[in-house]
């Protein structure tokens, strides 16, 4: 799979180079943004990791042209700036995720792969926190390398969790998500489920939070 | 050096000069009222020695009840070499010259005028003591008016000095209600003519400190963007690297994580120095809270400690969510961070008299004593060693407080079992 890499300084870009190499990627690293738009329009690539401080142009003005010139490829942006405007300004103008300097490169592995996904319309099937996913299709969750099928109440329970990852739900909120409209609610009900699904796939898929309820970790 | 005060010092030149005028007046008058006396008094004993002479007054007539018998003209006539009346208190004899003449008789200086008529000699004299007394009353009467003057002008000249200075009073406020970031030239409006260029003066020194203000965070905020891209060059190469020396990645990736830390907290801090937005928003503080602390749960997790939050009642505070998330964030990293491993940090939102109160509670070390008074400085660490930390947090968490209107408290709790971080509101 071919990434096309804009990114001006060496060290950064010797080390994504070879990062992603070995996870399998082709990386072509391009060093400006002259440069960067022609490869942009010759295309070929699954997704560009566009760096916003380049010499000769900045990146949101590559993206920009890219853009209008009708160019679709995934762009996630990797820079130093974390000012609530640049990164606006950078989803406003087309790209897929932004990714603020430094950070490890398996999260940059992450995005990709989740930006991969969305393209490929797998998005909506899959729930994704920190290192849990959630089939919605299959109702599988995994969680550390262990996957589990829930029942339909665990996967509810699992469900109204992992669509917000890092959120906290409080005991009645969740109750509120698995049981219907005038179904009769069992105390320790929720402990109960969340004990058998921390059984299935481990005590870390769900973590409590004292006076207030559970969560999953953000990715 | 004592400060000069100008309505003491215009006070004292005024008073100054009144006096001296008051002096001259004083003098000339004297010596006016000396000559013009002289001539006029002259003049009245000529005409009583011209009188004298023909008809002789009663000698014996009681003086007018109002009248001085100092003040009596003393009249002496000869007639023919014998004495034919005198007045008490003068010489009884005989004057060799006619005309005005200044004598000394009986101890006292006497102003006499003598007129001879073939036979009769006629003498008038005034004690030289009156006519002093006269141009002194005189003189006394010219000083009146400006002894008066002096105490009168001090009450009118006091009154309008206190009406000018008065004025300054609202630049005064100005400048003490200013805060560091505060800019803007101060207003010159109502400010006394004479102050004006002292406040012109101000702003343009306000501009200049303005300049170098911004210049300075601009810097701190440049220099930690720039610092990103190497940490991140760093980061990523130690990612790649192979080999299974994983003992010393994990020390190096320490290391980066901890300057990334800080150059995250630079520019947090960078970010809440810059102006206030106009027109916040009203912040749902109990969901903040429970973000808040949702984002520390895997830390706490990590750290084997126990993280609680109670959520007394909901509560709307108008401010910055995100500026509060930053303060309600380090706050709570805090404790986990001075938290030993099975210990418990609890995050409470009350109501304390309507008023939206939060507390961060741990079972921490403590606060060392006698560092309550820098707690809050940049780069100042209480902590023990071993415990990492950029020493701006708290520094951080007080600014974002400030700058919503509201008051960081931190101290030891009562128990002695740790330190206890409450916000609220800052009435």
């Amino acid at each position: 799979m071919r990434v096309l890499l804009i990114e001006d300084d060496r060290m950064i870009g010797e080390g994504l180079s070879h990062g992603l190499s070995a996870e399998g990627y082709t990386v072509d690293w391009v060093r400006d943004g002259a440069t960067a738009e022609t490869a942009m329009r010759d295309g070929g690539h699954a997704l560009v990791l566009l760096d916003l401080g380049l010499p000769g142009g900045d990146g949101l003005q590559v993206l920009r042209s890219a853009r209008a010139a009708g160019i679709d490829t995934s762009v996630l942006i990797v820079t130093a700036r974390d000012g609530l405007d640049s990164r606006i300004a950078g989803l406003d103008l087309g790209a897929d995720d932004y990714l603020v300097k430094p950070f490890e490169l398996r999260e940059l592995l992450a995005r990709m792969r989740a930006i991969l996904r969305r393209r490929a319309g797998r998005a909506s099937a899959r729930l994704v926190a920190a290192d849990t996913e959630l089939d919605t299709e299959t109702h599988a969750l995994s969680h550390a390398g262990t996957v589990a099928s829930l029942s339909a109440r665990e996967y509810a329970l699992m469900h109204a969790l992992m669509e917000r990852p890092g959120r906290i739900l409080s005991r009645a909120q969740i109750e509120e998500r698995i049981y219907g409209w005038g179904e009769e609610v069992e105390s320790n009900a929720v402990d109960a489920i969340i004990l058998t699904i921390r059984r299935k796939v481990g005590k870390g898929a769900i973590l409590n939070v004292r006076g207030a309820g559970w969560m999953v970790p953000k990715p | 050096m004592r400060p000069v005060s100008l309505r003491r010092t215009a006070l004292g030149w005024m008073t100054a000069l009144l006096a001296g005028i008051g002096l001259a007046a004083m003098l000339a008058a004297y010596v006016l009222a000396q000559r013009e006396a002289s001539d006029f008094l002259d003049g009245q004993l000529r005409q009583v020695a011209l009188n004298a002479g023909s008809g002789l007054p009663d000698a014996d007539a009681p003086p007018a009840a109002d009248q001085d018998p100092e003040d009596q003209l003393a009249v002496t006539i000869w007639k023919d070499g014998q004495l034919l009346r005198s007045d008490r208190g003068v010489d009884e004899r005989r004057p060799e010259r006619t005309g005005y003449a200044d004598i000394v008789m009986g101890g006292e200086t006497w102003r006499t005028y003598a007129t001879a008529n073939g036979t009769t000699m006629v003498r008038v004299a005034q004690r030289e003591v009156v006519r002093t007394e006269f141009a002194r009353h005189a003189a006394l009467g010219a000083l009146a008016p400006l002894l008066l003057l002096i105490p009168l002008s001090w009450i009118v000249v006091g009154w309008a000095m206190n009406r000018v200075l008065g004025r300054l009073d609202d630049l005064v406020q100005d400048l003490a209600g200013r805060g560091a970031t505060a800019n803007g030239p101060l207003a010159a409006r109502g400010v006394p003519a004479e102050v004006a260029p002292l406040v012109e003066a101000m702003n343009g020194l306000i501009l200049r400190l303005q300049a170098a203000l911004d210049a300075q965070k601009r810097f701190v905020a440049d220099a930690a963007h720039e610092l990103r891209t190497p940490l991140a060059a760093m980061q990523i190469q130690i990612d790649a690297l192979v080999g299974d020396d994983g003992e010393r990645r994990t020390a190096l990736a320490g290391g980066i994580n901890r300057a990334s830390r800080l150059v995250d907290q630079l520019l947090r801090l960078a970010r809440l120095d810059d102006d206030i937005a106009e027109g916040r928003g009203s912040v749902d503080l109990g969901q903040l809270l429970l973000d808040c602390v949702a984002d520390h749960v895997v830390i706490a997790q990590g750290k084997d400690i126990d993280l609680g939050v109670e959520i007394e009642a909901p509560a709307r505070i108008p401010a910055d969510g995100d500026e509060l998330a930053t303060l309600f964030a380090n706050l709570i990293d805090n404790a986990l961070r001075y938290t030993p491993a099975g210990g418990q940090v609890d995050v409470t939102l009350r109501l304390v008299d309507g008023e939206a109160v939060v507390s961060v509670c741990d079972t921490g070390c403590g606060l060392p004593p006698g560092s309550a008074s820098r707690l809050f400085d940049r780069f100042f660490r209480a902590a023990p060693p071993g415990i990492e930390g950029t020493g701006l947090g708290l520094a951080i968490a007080r600014r974002g407080a400030e700058r919503n209107g509201l008051r960081l408290t931190v101290e030891n709790r009562r128990d002695g079992q740790g330190v206890i971080a409450v916000v609220c509101s800052q009435a």
